[in-house]
């Protein structure tokens, strides 16, 4: 079942349409990273989740409920944090707690667990204007999940946060999908998505590029760097002979960087080029990213726009 | 979300404005009401003797006119009223003078005050009954409906056996509450300032820290949350001027008495009038009443209450739509600014009467100064407030956040 379903989402603002036709949706326990550079519709998309801006067209469920006909019910499921942690500076840490816990109608006890949980020991008492930025992102995370929500959505998590916070967001984030909610987080640190998404979105100018699993899982070491006797005679060969599934990325002097889709193409490969006397010196294996796949999707979104 | 919204009400900037607002109200009474008071006897022998030379001279020129017509126009019609007016005068006179050396002794003289203030008046009956003009001479000690409210007051005492005060402006519990009460005073300026300071950032502060994100993400309707929060200001915001008004009238009844015996004069025609009516003093004086201090101070209650609900509202909507704190306090302030130097000029009773945001001044429209009845008024103060509440509604809706 969807957490959080979206169908036909269209925001206009006069005569600029900043969201086209949105579609996707996040699983149960599925960890779901939200992608696209600035200004592609993705801080309007979660905006729009969380009945902070009014869609034009569209339907959004969570956890099943309609944010515009039964807001109270779908808002319920939902823990989010936009952008900059959103806290006041007159109260402390532990107060912010008590707040949201009295909005959330959680307990007493769920509200100390959560106190323990930011582990801000004795920061909890201190007002939040003086925190750190990931002490900040603690505790609104610690205010995300206090009521345990079905959908948390974190926007841009990691902005101004040291490595080492990182590395301790990314393994509470593993935790929260293992007690059963599910995260769509936005963010520009590709690394952090790769290691952590199960699948991403990919937004680009207000429309949808991309939505399924990172197939780096695919493609890992399925890039080669070849030294070859002759290079524009191999480029001839693989096109020619081996077909489609070869994609010559670059060329070099006696070199070529191919990737190939199947791992049986590679005896293929090689066995083509050596009946057609063209030596091959060396072999590198390559280890492709999302960044990688991040600008093919560019590329080709653009490829499109030009068609 | 009540205990919530009351939580973050109580922060240290409004407790500390309570708390200097308890101050300033001692400072108030101290050197404001308590001052005036004690300057009392001054002002009225700064006017006994200012009216000195012109109560001669109007006596002189009143005798000579009475000698000339019994001289020259024997059996003249105007005989009776040069008559009247000679005696009239020649009495003030003598007065005035008497009066003059009582006010350097009040307390010593309070019974020989209260005297001559009533022949001084009383006087007078036999003027009015002929309807004799007296122009610009001040005869009634300010204008004919200031006469007649003194006679109402006069007698209202009366019937209840007791003692005209003599001083006006002794600071009892009920002097001071019906004063701040009326819109027109020190206190009420402070109460205003007040109400400002809690409410301006109401809205204001949430988006400028950007926590307007934690609240309409939170699983309430939009209307809920700002109704809310309006509604547990208002209530809080009157709760702090409750206690200054509180701390201010254990203060006075402390120094000089609650005061509720006291009397003051109200206007009928404005009590009981759903409309507009002519602000001229001479058709408002056949309906002036004395009423118990107290029911001037109830019906300025009602009306204070009914204004804060307004202003208060109007204060929520500005924060919330300007989304700035230092825009909001500065559009209020010049609002405000605007609004008090208007209401000092004088003007037709149809510019005033159908202005909402003048509403404030509840002691002038008891004596009927706004030419508005106080049940119209209200009436009007409810719906401006429910139409301002049900604007804010739809734009809370509407409102991309």
């Amino acid at each position: 079942m969807s957490v959080l379903s979206i169908t036909g989402l269209n925001k206009q603002i006069g005569n600029h349409r900043i969201l086209k036709n949105i579609e996707f949706d996040v699983k149960e326990q599925e960890i779901v990273g939200f992608l696209g550079p600035n200004g592609s519709g993705k801080s309007t998309t979660i905006k729009c989740i969380c009945g902070l801006y009014h869609m034009t067209s569209g339907k959004i469920l969570i956890n099943g409920a309609d944010v515009t006909t039964k807001r109270k019910e779908a808002l319920s499921a939902l823990g989010a944090s936009i952008e900059s942690p959103s806290l006041y500076p007159q109260l402390t840490g532990r107060d912010h707690l008590k707040l949201m816990g009295r909005w959330r109608k959680v307990s007493r006890e769920r509200v100390k667990e959560m106190e323990e949980y930011t582990g801000l020991g004795v920061h909890l008492d201190k007002l939040t204007n003086g925190y750190s930025m990931g002490m900040k992102m603690r505790l609104m995370l610690a205010m995300t999940l206090l009521a345990k929500p079905k959908l948390i959505i974190l926007d841009e998590p990691t902005n101004g946060l040291d490595p080492q916070a990182v590395f301790e967001l990314r393994e509470q984030m593993e935790a929260i999908r293992r007690e059963g909610s599910s995260i769509l987080f936005s963010s520009h640190q590709l690394g952090e998505v790769e290691k952590l998404a199960d699948r991403v979105v990919i937004l680009d100018q207000g429309e949808k590029v991309y939505d399924g699993i990172i197939p780096t899982h695919l493609m890992r070491g399925l890039e080669y760097h070849l030294q070859v006797s002759d290079v524009q005679r191999a480029i001839e060969q693989l096109s020619g002979e081996v077909g489609k599934e070869i994609r010559v990325l670059e060329k070099g002097d006696g070199w070529i960087a191919l990737t190939i889709e199947s791992k049986e193409q590679f005896n293929q490969m090689i066995s083509s080029l050596q009946s057609n006397q063209i030596s091959v010196y060396d072999i590198i294996k390559c280890e492709a990213n999302l960044e990688d796949f991040y600008k093919t999707i560019y590329e080709r979104s653009g490829s499109n726009d030009k068609e | 979300m009540i205990k919530n919204e009351i939580r973050m009400f109580l922060s240290k900037k409004n407790l500390l404005c309570l708390l200097i607002g308890i101050i300033s109200v001692l400072l108030i009474y101290q050197f404001d009401y308590v001052a005036k008071y004690k300057d009392y006897p001054n002002t009225k022998l700064e006017e006994i003797s200012e009216h000195a030379k012109d109560i001669e001279t109007y006596a002189k020129a009143y005798q000579n006119r009475l000698e000339r017509i019994r001289k020259e126009y024997p059996g003249h019609p105007k005989t009776k009223e040069a008559e009247i007016m000679a005696r009239v005068w020649s009495t003030y006179s003598i007065r005035n003078t008497n009066l003059g050396s009582c006010w350097k002794w009040p307390n010593r003289y309070e019974k020989r005050i209260r005297e001559a203030e009533d022949e001084l008046d009383t006087q007078l009956v036999e003027v009015s009954k002929e309807n004799i003009a007296v122009g610009i001479t001040n005869l009634y000690r300010n204008t004919k409906r200031d006469w007649k409210q003194r006679m109402e007051l006069r007698k209202a005492y009366q019937n209840m056996n007791q003692d005209v005060p003599i001083n006006k402006v002794i600071p009892t519990g009920a002097y001071v509450l019906n004063d701040a009460l009326s819109g027109i005073s020190l206190m009420f300026l402070l109460m205003m300032i007040l109400i400002i300071i809690w409410n301006f950032d109401s809205w204001a502060a949430d988006f400028e820290q950007i926590t307007y994100k934690v609240i309409f993400t939170l699983p309430y309707g939009r209307k809920t949350l700002y109704l809310a929060r309006f509604g547990t200001r208002f209530l809080l915001s009157i709760c702090g001027l409750g206690i200054m008004l509180g701390v201010l009238f254990l203060r006075a009844v402390f120094a000089y008495g609650t005061g509720f015996d006291d009397y003051v004069i109200v206007n009928t025609t404005a009590t009981r009038t759903f409309g507009f009516f002519k602000t001229a003093w001479s058709s408002l004086m056949r309906t002036d009443q004395a009423v118990p201090i107290t029911h001037s101070i109830g019906i300025s209650v009602g009306v204070t209450l009914l204004f804060l609900l307004f202003a208060i509202s109007l204060i929520h909507f500005l924060s919330f739509t300007i989304k700035n704190q230092m825009g909001t306090i500065i559009l209020i302030a010049v609002g405000m600014i605007s609004i008090v130097t208007y209401s000092l000029y004088p003007k037709e009773s149809s510019a005033v009467g159908g202005n909402v945001l003048l509403y404030f001044q509840s002691g002038s429209a008891l004596h009927g100064a706004l030419g508005i009845g106080i049940p119209l008024m209200l009436s009007l103060l409810m719906i401006a407030t429910l139409a301002l509440l049900g604007i804010a509604m739809v734009w809370i809706e509407k409102r991309e956040l």
